[in-house]
């Protein structure tokens, strides 16, 4: 068990990200995926962040998230610097405070929507009775009460991207990061998806979406554009 | 009814004809149900038996056909075990008084090594053996082959291990986006690396299981095909606990082996990879 993180050191601010720069090695040399970008990630707030494929959309969404850490700059996640984390700290950051979603949402086909949901109480520790009723809970609220024992196979792709968003919001997370979260669906579920987040960060989470659909991005409270690993 | 052993080789007619014997009646001798089978004849009939080809031919009734304790070493010998009265051994044989083996039974708390060691100590002019000397020395073929069988079943441990390693690395490539996955919804490495060792584990334990059924199936396959063939009860293969406990053990560690280097594959490479990004 871990102690409870820091409050975030800035008010409404639960990540900062300053001079953010991301480098990979490539065979071909390396890459700068992210060049100085800045920014805040706030609660109660629907962040979207658009670009066209390759800008580092995706790399910043890791950054913020604590699955990489930045190679100058500083992520600041709840209070703490990423950069100064150990691996099982980020581990633990991610399982209690941050909620992903990803465009082909990653569900594991052998389990269930229910144990889905479950996955991340179970290993936050999360008492058996209280679990069971939150994950219930959290797939009516998605509208899936009556998929509780489908498998990801038999499930639609909104239905699996609700799943999917249902999992994320498991632990109480403060910051849910979506990445193209309506990639793979057509456009009436794309809207109710992005609805479904929206409607998340109206009640004090900090939401991150990246996409390249407009209309999603028009349904976030702020958005930002990215080219070349820069916001512009 | 107190019957000798005779293996007759060179001379040996059966003559069920002679069911009908006319005159004296002759003596007696027991049969093995096989030798019975080999000369065609049953109980009640009479055969004649000589020493050599040569003669002389004497007639003898089979008083009994009787099953035999059966050795592994003689189930594929095709003779003809007779058991003949002293007095009808010696005058068939025409050697006289000519015994070449005793078999001594000791009492029930004696120790048969003591025995043959104090009977070697006399000058009789033979040499005693216990009954594991003489089973150690029929039975060297068989150590022989119990060699060759502990030498395929390394063959064979070892190629299932690869066969296990090969389905956990294919079963890894399946799981690595699952990992993925997992290690970004923030669930430890610790975790991970549990749930796959308990993945390998499963198959290792499910692997042996269904070979420990097959193992018996083809064991009561073999013991039927060559009970048959050799028409005798002995038992060909038999599957011991020992040997179970040691298959399915070795089979869980190979498993366990088998997750904890998937896992260390798999856990090593950050998450992000193992998603493809």
């Amino acid at each position: 068990m871990t102690a409870e993180l820091p409050p975030a050191h800035a008010p409404g601010a639960v990540i900062e990200a300053r001079d953010v720069t991301k480098d990979y090695r490539m065979p071909g040399g390396v890459v700068r995926a992210l060049r100085g970008v800045s920014l805040d990630v706030e609660r109660g707030r629907c962040l979207a962040i658009l670009g066209p494929s390759g800008c580092g959309k995706s790399t910043l969404l890791h950054v913020l998230g604590g699955v990489d850490v930045p190679t100058t700059g500083a992520v600041t996640a709840l209070g703490r610097r990423t950069a100064e984390m150990s691996d099982a700290a980020l581990t633990r950051l991610r399982l209690r405070h941050i909620g992903f979603v990803f465009q082909r949402f990653f569900l594991l086909p052998m389990l269930t929507a229910e144990e889905n949901v479950l996955l991340p109480m179970i290993e936050a520790g999360v008492p058996p009775g209280e679990r069971r009723a939150r994950a219930r809970a959290l797939l009516a609220r998605v509208g899936l009460s009556a998929r509780l024992r489908h498998h990801p196979g038999q499930l639609s792709g909104g239905e699996m991207q609700r799943v999917a968003i249902a999992r994320a919001l498991a632990n109480r997370p403060q910051v849910l990061l979506a990445d193209e979260p309506t990639g793979e669906l057509d456009e009436a579920t794309g809207r109710e998806v992005g609805m479904l987040l929206r409607e998340v960060s109206t009640e004090g989470l900090a939401v991150v979406v990246v996409t390249h659909n407009p209309e999603i991005a028009a349904l976030a409270d702020r958005q930002v554009r990215m080219k070349d690993g820069v916001i512009t | 009814m107190c019957w000798l052993a005779a293996t007759v080789t060179a001379a040996l007619a059966a003559a069920p004809g002679l069911a009908a014997h006319r005159g004296p009646e002759p003596p007696s001798l027991a049969l093995t149900d096989r030798s019975a089978r080999l000369l065609g004849v049953r109980q009640g009939d009479v055969i004649e038996v000589a020493r050599t080809a040569a003669g002389p031919w004497r007639a003898f009734r089979v008083a009994e056909v009787y099953r035999p304790a059966e050795y592994p070493t003689e189930i594929s010998r095709t003779r003809v075990d007779l058991r003949l009265h002293l007095a009808d051994l010696e005058a068939l044989d025409g050697a006289g008084d000519n015994v070449d083996s005793v078999v001594v039974r000791v009492r029930a708390g004696t120790r048969p090594t003591d025995v043959a060691a104090r009977l070697n100590t006399l000058p009789l002019g033979f040499r005693a053996y216990t009954s594991d000397e003489v089973a150690a020395q029929g039975s060297s073929t068989f150590e022989v082959i119990a060699r060759f069988h502990r030498a395929i079943s390394v063959v064979t441990l070892l190629a299932s291990s690869v066969f296990l390693l090969t389905i956990m690395t294919l079963r890894g490539e399946e799981m690595r986006r699952h990992v993925g996955v997992m290690r970004l919804v923030g669930i430890s490495r610790r975790s991970v690396a549990a749930s796959l060792l308990l993945i390998a584990a499963g198959v290792a334990l499910a692997g042996s299981l269904a070979g420990v059924g097959l193992g018996y199936a083809l064991s009561a396959a073999i013991n039927l095909y060559y009970r048959r063939l050799f028409d005798t009860p002995l038992v060909f293969s038999v599957i011991t606990w020992p040997v179970l406990a040691e298959t399915v053990g070795l089979s869980v560690l190979i498993g366990l082996a088998a997750g904890a280097a998937t896992a260390w594959r798999l856990l090593r490479r950050p998450a992000r990879e193992q998603l493809g990004r």
